[in-house]
């Protein structure tokens, strides 16, 4: 970024003043140094003095950040141009912006669908009972012959099968694991093998040595297919997965969603606010992006899902922890914007500053401070590549496995769990079983939470005594 | 000889010592006893006779032999060699040295032990393969379990063989009246490189076996009732203690009239396949053909089974014979002549690359195709995927290079599938931490799925040999075909 030199005039400073993106927020350094460090040659005054009052008002606003990276570059654009050229350079840069936006009489308003296609809606109508061949009694069942059986028919957490909520209801379910192969990441795309890379890999019901508590023995745990999906469009899949969802968290099963990219998340926890309406939901969002960008000519996409569930006050800013932000997505405005919804952000320059101990233990007291049931959506970005590396929009500096599994443990017991999705793998990305299996712990690690919970070990980091110390001495 | 499956029990002990009685009158089955009628004796020149006279009878013989001597000079030229640079106390005392070391490789009664003992007290010694009872699961109506919610072409998300829904009893496969029962044999412990416990995985993960076939235009997911059945459960510290289970639930396949097709695991598997198959259809009513870069035909080995010997195994128990056999694909390190004429000798059918080379896969292809024919029996086929090269199939446990390609294999496989009577199928030594694409399961998939076809095509009596679709076979625009026969 080009300095400017240091203060020699006044009018330098009142340019850049007339600059009004100059005048940017008081702790940005682009303003600190505009006011120290201000000059301005003359020859550049009588440039701008050509150009119409229109196109000086265009410089004076912020549409030109649109298209060019910072105010000091637009400085050095005008500077080396003379006054035709300058004026083409103006013209151009406002002819863009107004490109930018759309144009009735050459743009698509929506995009059309085939209304004749016979099978228009063939992959989301469930099946009614009664077209089965064969009627079965509702509840989970096994899909394995034997009583002890590793391998067969790979399912999540080597769990039994449902299928319908009677199956949930049934089985008296605790927590139902679905998966949902949306695989419109804005990164790598392969989310669609999210799904059947966990199943396929084990360890996600594993006994935790850290509580020696077994989720698979304490809870009942069902894997509950895949929600269909439009891999055409997310918009097209949103009220398939929100009306899937909702149905297995009426019936008092825990969500565990396994996508899929994270534009997922907005009608998941859509659907899941929408069973107990009265009750706020707070969410603790893992990933390395913020996704709160403001929605653009799609009407979701996983850069947003955040920003429409906080607009549509699906949950409240106050409500909305979010842990591991490192990305580039994420600009001082992005930043600011979420401070004024009161959003409790930690990035990884605030585990830099304070350690990652202090930020873990600030997320689980606003977790719990807020009383709420509370809703985890973790986005493998969360963690550094070289632990999993099959990610949809990996991020170098991540947190690792042993940073996020206590947290994920602790927030799983010592708080109420409303939901757990894992987003945004790109299995195709490691060729090796690293990323299945670390993002298979991560779910153990809330199952065991969960786990805990239930045999009420919820006090705070219970870790089990026979384990922490061989008591020898 | 004891067969394995007799090895746990008294009584099944007595009749296997019967059996071995009937083994020994029987044409000769070894290797070793094949060598020994033929072997000429090595002439030693005259100068060493005086070098040789302290040696016994007994001595002179092992000396004079080849087959005892090769382990230590290469040749007889070589013993010769040897013999003449030492003086008579030092030839005596290598002549000794050789016979020491003959006999501490024999099994010695007393000193060796002849059988690997199990923990008969464990409370878990058959945990493995203990079914789970079906008071265990809500009640449902017999018959294959529908996994997907939904109407259309979205599956349930839980992968199956073919997509296909599960069953895991015999009454399922009856009441779903089940043509193709495809089970994962997850065993590995094969001697080369090993994932094969992987196999069955990664072959429902990949899917590619269900669905149109291009080439036929027949699709084996409508015609045919396909099933997943699940694993049969392995324990994968021994290949002898998993083969009567894998034989038991094989048979119970068959025995409802459907056709396994067995997803492996290693190819020891061929042995309680084939044999499980021969208790449903009887002996001399069944031929196998076996696509492998190896023979699979391993002789005098300390284990009774191993994937280099399901063969060898076969013909000792007596399941099946040598003439009932079709080879297709040898190309490893064995069989040496000696295999060769061995196989001539039992009436083995074999084909390999050596053939291919010199009278092109088409001559082959033919060839193999009438053996198969033959007298209209019902047809077994075991396709170890390391037939093909493996540039194709890498991810394989005991890759050789120089091997077929998908197509020379699809054809011929959808061909054996459609035009005769098959009966069952087994496809092993997929390995897939071998391979870090999708290649190696892509391919496993098309072949599944050739036969799949076949099955399919002679269920709609499409079994004209090679029959292909017209309507893919001609665009039809011109006559070009009849102007060019």
């Amino acid at each position: 970024m080009l300095m400017f030199k240091n203060n020699k005039s006044v009018t330098g400073l009142a340019l850049c003043l007339l600059f009004t993106g100059c005048v940017t927020p008081v702790t940005s350094p682009t303003f600190l140094q505009a006011q120290a460090e201000v000059e301005m040659s003359s020859p550049v005054m009588a440039k701008l003095n050509g150009l119409s009052e229109e196109q000086r008002a265009f410089l004076r606003s912020s549409d030109p950040l649109r298209v060019i990276a910072s105010r000091e570059m637009l400085m050095e654009e005008i500077e080396r141009r003379d006054p035709q050229q300058l004026q083409k350079y103006v013209a151009d840069m406002m002819a863009a912006v107004a490109a930018f936006a759309f144009q009735p009489a050459t743009d698509l308003s929506a995009i059309p669908l085939n209304p004749e296609a016979t099978g228009f809606n063939s992959s989301t109508v469930l099946k009614p009972q009664i077209l089965n061949e064969r009627s079965r009694s509702p509840g989970p069942f096994s899909v394995s012959r034997y009583i002890h059986q590793t391998g067969g028919i790979p399912t999540f957490a080597g769990a039994k099968v449902a299928i319908t909520p009677e199956d949930l209801i049934a089985g008296k379910v605790d927590v139902a694991i679905a998966g949902i192969p949306q695989s419109m990441s804005s990164g790598n795309r392969d989310a669609r093998n999210g799904p059947k890379a966990l199943r396929g890999m084990h360890g996600m019901a594993d006994r935790n040595v850290f509580s020696m508590v077994d989720p698979g023995a304490v809870l009942n745990i069902v894997d509950y297919g895949d929600f269909s999906v439009d891999r055409m469009s997310i918009a097209r899949s949103v009220n398939h997965i929100h009306d899937m969802v909702f149905s297995l968290a009426s019936t008092g099963a825990v969500p565990f969603l396994v996508g899929g990219d994270h534009s997922v998340m907005y009608p998941t926890v859509k659907a899941v606010r929408a069973v107990n309406p009265e009750t706020p939901l707070t969410v603790v969002h893992f990933g390395a992006h913020y996704n709160a960008e403001k929605t653009r000519a799609h009407a979701l996409s996983d850069r947003d899902a955040v920003y429409l569930l906080l607009t549509e006050g699906v949950i409240s800013g106050n409500n909305l922890i979010q842990v591991g932000l490192r990305g580039p997505q994420a600009s001082l405005e992005s930043f600011q914007w979420l401070r004024e919804r009161g959003v409790m952000y930690h990035t990884m320059a605030e585990v830099e500053l304070r350690g990652w101990e202090v930020v873990m233990e600030r997320v689980l007291d606003e977790a719990k401070s807020s009383r709420n049931p509370v809703y985890v959506s973790f986005d493998v970005s969360v963690m550094d590549p070289g632990e999993l590396s099959a990610a949809g929009r990996a991020s170098p500096g991540g947190l690792t496995v042993r940073e996020l599994a206590p947290l994920v443990r602790r927030l799983c017991a010592e708080t109420p769990i409303a939901g757990f999705e894992i987003m945004d793998m790109a299995p195709m990305l490691d060729l090796s079983y690293v990323s299945a299996m670390n993002a298979n712990y991560m779910l153990n690690a809330c199952l065991t939470g969960m786990a805990m919970r239930k045999q009420g070990l919820s006090q705070d980091h219970y870790l089990n005594p026979i384990t922490v110390d061989h008591g020898q001495y | 000889m004891k067969k394995i499956e007799t090895l746990n029990t008294w009584r099944t002990a007595l009749m296997c010592s019967a059996l071995s009685l009937t083994m020994l009158t029987s044409p000769a089955l070894s290797q070793q006893e094949a060598e020994e009628e033929a072997e000429t004796p090595i002439e030693f020149p005259d100068s060493l006779s005086m070098k040789l006279n302290d040696l016994t009878a007994e001595q002179m013989e092992f000396l004079s032999s080849p087959r005892s001597t090769r382990s230590y000079a290469r040749t007889p030229e070589l013993l010769i060699q040897t013999l003449e640079k030492r003086s008579a106390t030092e030839v005596k005392a290598y002549v000794e040295a050789m016979m020491w070391v003959a006999e501490q490789r024999k099994f010695v009664p007393g000193r060796d032990s002849d059988s690997i003992p199990l923990n008969v007290a464990s409370p878990d010694f058959n945990a493995w393969l203990v079914r789970r009872p079906a008071s265990f699961d809500p009640v449902r109506e017999v018959g294959p379990i529908e996994m997907s919610r939904y109407m259309g072409s979205g599956g349930g998300g839980i992968p199956t063989f073919a997509g296909a829904p599960v069953a895991l009893t015999p009454e399922d496969l009856i009441a779903g009246k089940v043509d193709v029962a495809i089970v994962g044999a997850p065993l590995n412990m094969g001697s080369g490189w090993r994932d094969a416990d992987h196999g069955p995985l990664i072959m429902r993960m990949q899917g590619g076996m269900a669905g149109n076939d291009q080439y036929t235009q027949v699709n084996a997911s409508r015609e045919l009732n396909i099933v997943d059945y699940g694993d049969i459960a392995i324990d994968n510290d021994s290949t002898e203690r998993s083969m009567q289970h894998v034989r038991a639930v094989v048979r119970e396949i068959a025995e409802t009239g459907a056709i396994p097709f067995i997803i492996g695991g290693d190819h020891s598997l061929e042995y309680p396949n084939v044999a499980a198959l021969v208790d449903v259809y009887g002996h001399d009513n069944l031929s196998v053909i076996h696509f492998d870069a190896h023979y699979d035909v391993g002789r005098d080995s300390p284990h009774y089974i191993s994937h280099g010997s399901p063969i060898y195994r076969l013909l000792v128990d007596g399941h099946i014979k040598g003439k009932d056999y079709i080879q297709v694909g040898l190309r490893s390190g064995g069989p040496d002549e000696a295999g060769y004429k061995w196989m001539r000798e039992e009436g083995f059918k074999y084909h390999s690359m050596a053939e291919v080379e010199r009278f092109g896969w088409d001559y082959v292809l033919e060839r193999v195709l009438s053996e198969a024919r033959g007298d209209g029996r019902k047809l077994y086929i075991s396709f170890d995927v390391d037939v093909l090269d493996p540039s194709y199939i890498s991810g394989t446990g005991t890759p050789v290079s120089g091997g077929m390609t998908p197509r020379e294999a699809i054809p011929i496989i959808r061909r054996l599938c459609a035009e005769n009577n098959v009966v069952g199928f087994d496809m092993v030594e997929v390995a897939p931490a071998l391979d870090p694409t999708y290649t190696t399961a892509l391919h496993s998939a098309a072949i599944a799925k050739a036969c799949l076809t076949g099955l399919a095509m002679r269920k709609l009596e499409l079994t004209d040999p090679h029959y292909l679709n017209p309507i893919t076979l001609d665009h039809a625009q011109d006559e070009y075909h009849k102007e060019n026969p």
